[in-house]
């Protein structure tokens, strides 16, 4: 009876350590499992639309408001450097914007509004690579250029 | 009693592990509601916002005489008619509208409910206004209103010749053998000009006639809607 007494104590601890230990391991899966996946998933296609409207703003923004005889603009872009931890890249066709990552449920396109004048957009950004935007003509016709800075 | 001690301890867990839940299932709930909660879409946001700029701009499609934020009337005129994708390429298979003043001036789909940008802009419209005031040697004559450019036109009675027309003090037009016929002048644009004539004889009223161009503009409001 007595060396019973004695080993209450030791029980109850054993015990409650177990259901806590049982609870962490549910919760882990649960988080980690469903929850956590799912919200880094509509982060990072958040953060790629945001990408996307961003980078079509710093090339729409680049180009001058009043044509000039000569137009020589050289602006840098500064993106983030993954989406959803993956590297991705900004390329520019037809005058618009595409936005390419591996990572699932991430990308889109997104149309150019630019001046008459601009006779085309070309280039790709790679997000390891500092950006720049280039762009050269004079006023009646210009180029817009998506440019890395090599390192 | 010892029993009903070692319970109270585990009662203590579990209420413990139950309000940890609580606030695990609270932080969760705030995530997804953040991430629910982003209703503008950034890219019809972003298309809508680029459009508004383009649609101001100094070198846009509506601008009047390359200035930004200032619309030429008769350019909005013809938008309800004109080919919006070609005037916008961007808008090309999206849907937007373009409104001013709550009137729909082009639209290529239905844009209810999409992401919109709104531009307080002027628009701009011609204003001309004809005076025919009787001219004596010496009077001046102050037009109403503020004028970009003026027509002179001048018939006089035979044996009257015009000579000399100044506007604001400066001879504008001026001719020893007499003017006569119809004559465009720049006048200052920042007042109302004065037209002063001189004759070696009278001249009845509808000898010269004026015709002022002026340019009136009103506040108005552009809005792109826009929704993919």
């Amino acid at each position: 009876m007595k060396m019973d007494r004695g080993l209450t104590p030791v029980v109850s601890k054993t015990l409650g350590i177990g259901i806590v230990l049982c609870y962490v391991a549910l919760v882990s899966v649960t988080l980690y499992g469903g929850v956590v996946p799912a919200t880094e998933a509509d982060a990072a296609a958040t953060l790629g639309d945001r990408v996307l409207a961003a980078g079509a703003l710093a090339v729409e923004d680049a180009i001058p408001n009043t044509p000039t005889e000569s137009t020589h603009v050289r602006k840098t872009v500064s993106l983030p450097a993954t989406i959803g931890g993956q590297p991705y890249e900004l390329r520019a066709s037809n005058r618009t914007l595409a936005l390419d990552s591996p990572v699932r449920g991430v990308g889109g396109t997104a149309s150019l509004s630019l001046p008459a004048r601009v006779s085309g957009v070309t280039g790709t950004w790679r997000s390891d690579r500092p950006a720049v935007v280039v762009i050269a003509g004079n006023a009646s016709a210009c180029r817009v250029e998506l440019r890395e800075v090599t390192a | 009693m010892s029993r009903a001690r070692g319970q109270a301890s585990l009662l203590a867990l579990g209420v413990a592990l139950l309000l940890v839940t609580g606030a695990l299932g609270v932080a969760l709930t705030a995530t997804h509601g953040a991430f629910a909660g982003v209703d503008r879409d950034a890219a019809d946001a972003r298309l809508a916002d680029s459009l508004a700029a383009r649609a101001v701009a100094a070198d846009g499609p509506l601008s009047d005489r390359g200035r930004a934020n200032v619309l030429d009337g008769t350019a909005i005129r013809d938008l309800r008619t004109a080919d919006t994708a070609a005037l916008f390429p961007a808008a090309r298979g999206h849907a937007v509208q373009f409104t001013l003043d709550g009137e729909v001036l082009a639209s290529t789909g239905d844009a209810t409910g999409g992401a919109t940008s709104r531009r307080i802009v002027l628009v701009t419209s011609e204003k001309t206004r004809a005076y025919g005031p009787r001219f004596k040697n010496g009077t001046r004559f102050v037009l109403h209103e503020r004028a970009d450019a003026l027509d002179v036109t001048m018939a006089p009675p035979n044996g009257t010749r015009v000579t000399t027309v100044r506007i604001d003090g400066r001879i504008a037009l001026r001719d020893p053998q007499g003017l006569a016929g119809s004559y465009r002048v720049a006048v200052s644009p920042y007042r109302p000009a004065s037209v002063a004539v001189a004759a070696d004889g009278p001249l009845p009223a509808g000898s010269v006639v004026l015709v002022a161009h002026g340019e009136t503009t009103r506040t108005a409001t552009v809005e792109v809607r826009v929704r993919a």
